[in-house]
């Protein structure tokens, strides 16, 4: 499904990622692992087409990725990173319907059932401003908008970042639902594999 | 009492128009960071389409709706053509590219149709009596259309789709567009809205002050100091602010004579801009 060979990407002069090549096939989960600054957002960053320069080859669905994210996003390829990525002065559900809207003919209702479904502490919220939010509630709720997009893969950032144990089995549920997942921890945060 | 009722009428008349164009300044701030010195201009273009329209003879209503559409989309189109290749350059240069515009186009509007004051009947003859004095109903009719634009704009921001797209990437734009939302069609809307917001107020205004090339360079004026009062970006805000300004310069020219008002009002803003300086900076707000 998505298809990486040789994969560089650059900020400025500074080469970040150094031929980095790699398969995800359907349903599978894959987690990228290693120390701060090998580049792993990076990787992702480059993926999205958000902001570094890149060679390589990335391809998507038999597609080649190319041009601006949201090109790439509408592709089915769905990211969540993983910092100050809410809409902080839009609403909890306000942020979960940015997303849903993308597709057209979209159940919006549906996407939000969806989303309380797998995030109940979010509907409790969901009048409220995103920027209020806990960490762990935003890291929710980027999820959570990130799969309102129906994608067909989801990159994760740092799934379980800066969350209480309890919420990273909560967020760890979540990817275990959705159709693919594919993220990027640090060995000595917490730990989730997908399968 | 009676002229007191009448002032506050005044005002909000005044500040009616000047929410309309700040309003748009607003939105085009907040979702681009463009502060826009054209937007007068559009008020002006605007005022100038109804006049030429009415001239050829077409009512006053489909007039208004022909100069709001053609400012909305090709006025906005123009000026996001122009900007566009400056959207990752720096904030001076897109400042010095709207008072270019701005410039190029007032000059073609005393070029073309010449610097005097064009004078537009108003379509409401009626006068409605306000204790002794006989207010004219369509300065009422202005406040209440202006109203009624402000109210759209607000439900337009908060549940339609375009709306919602517009805070996203007011707020931020890489993770806006990292959800597939059309960040260029986005910018398009914001531009488009904002343009015909001015066309609005300039086409509801021409029977009250006629128009001329530099009609709108006095209320883009007032209007920046509504937008900055109210939190640039900040909608509502800035829609209120410019209502309460426009009433109090009105009602405090009854007390204070002269200049002094304005002295007065901006002493009030300069409070309120010291006061918001220790908030957060805001993007497009409700």
């Amino acid at each position: 499904m998505l298809e990486i060979e040789d994969l560089h990407a650059f900020y400025g002069r500074s080469h970040v990622v150094q031929g980095v090549s790699l398969r995800v096939e359907a349903g599978e989960g894959v987690g990228l692992v290693g120390h701060n600054g090998v580049g792993k957002t990076t990787t992702l960053k480059a993926i999205m087409g958000m902001g570094p320069r890149t060679a390589g080859r990335i391809a998507f669905a038999g597609r080649e990725l190319r041009g601006p994210a949201h090109r790439r996003a509408r592709l089915g390829l769905g990211f969540v990173p993983d910092a100050e990525a809410v809409f902080a002065d839009m609403t909890v559900e306000e942020n979960i319907r940015a997303a849903a809207m993308v597709h057209r003919n979209g159940d919006q209702q549906a996407c939000l059932d969806a989303a309380y479904a797998l995030f109940p502490m979010l509907e409790a919220r969901r009048r409220q401003f995103a920027g209020t939010l806990s960490g762990g509630e935003q890291k929710a709720l980027t999820l959570a908008r990130g799969l309102a997009l129906k994608p067909r893969l989801i990159l994760v950032d740092e799934p379980s970042e800066g969350l209480m144990p309890r919420n990273v089995d909560v967020v760890a549920q979540a990817l275990h639902t959705a159709p693919t997942a594919w993220t990027s921890s640090r060995p000595r945060t917490g730990w989730w594999a997908p399968t | 009492m009676e002229h007191v009722i009448v002032a506050c009428l005044n005002g909000l008349v005044v500040g009616a128009s000047i929410a309309l164009v700040a309003a748009g300044l607003a939105l085009l701030f907040g979702v681009l960071g463009i502060l826009n010195f054209a937007q007068g201009d559009f008020f002006m273009i605007g005022a100038y389409i109804l006049w030429l329209s009415v001239r050829q003879g077409i009512s006053f209503w489909l007039a208004l709706v022909i100069a709001v559409v053609v400012v909305g989309l090709v006025g906005g189109l123009a000026l996001m053509g122009a900007l566009w290749p400056l959207r990752d350059r720096p904030q001076a240069l897109v400042l010095l590219a709207t008072i270019g515009f701005s410039l190029i186009v007032e000059q073609l509007a005393a070029g073309l149709v010449g610097a005097d004051a064009k004078p537009v009947a108003a379509p409401i003859g009626m006068r409605i009596a306000v204790g002794g004095t006989q207010y004219p109903a369509y300065d009422l009719f202005v406040v209440l259309a202006a109203a009624l634009v402000l109210a759209g704009g607000f439900l337009f921001l908060k549940y339609m789709r375009y709306g919602i797209w517009l805070r996203a990437v007011a707020q931020n734009q890489r993770m806006a567009s990292a959800l597939g939302l059309p960040v260029p069609r986005i910018y398009a809307v914001a531009f488009v809205v904002s343009a015909a917001l001015a066309a609005v107020a300039g086409s509801l205004l021409v029977p009250l002050t006629g128009v001329y090339p530099t009609v709108g360079l006095d209320i883009t004026l007032n209007a920046f100091i509504v937008v900055i009062a109210g939190g640039l970006g900040n909608f509502r805000g800035a829609a209120l602010i410019a209502l309460g300004l426009g009433v109090a310069e009105s009602l405090g020219s009854i007390f204070i004579p002269g200049a002094g008002v304005q002295v007065a009002v901006f002493a009030l803003v300069i409070l309120l801009v010291i006061g918001r300086a220790r908030l957060r900076p805001v993007t497009v707000r409700l």
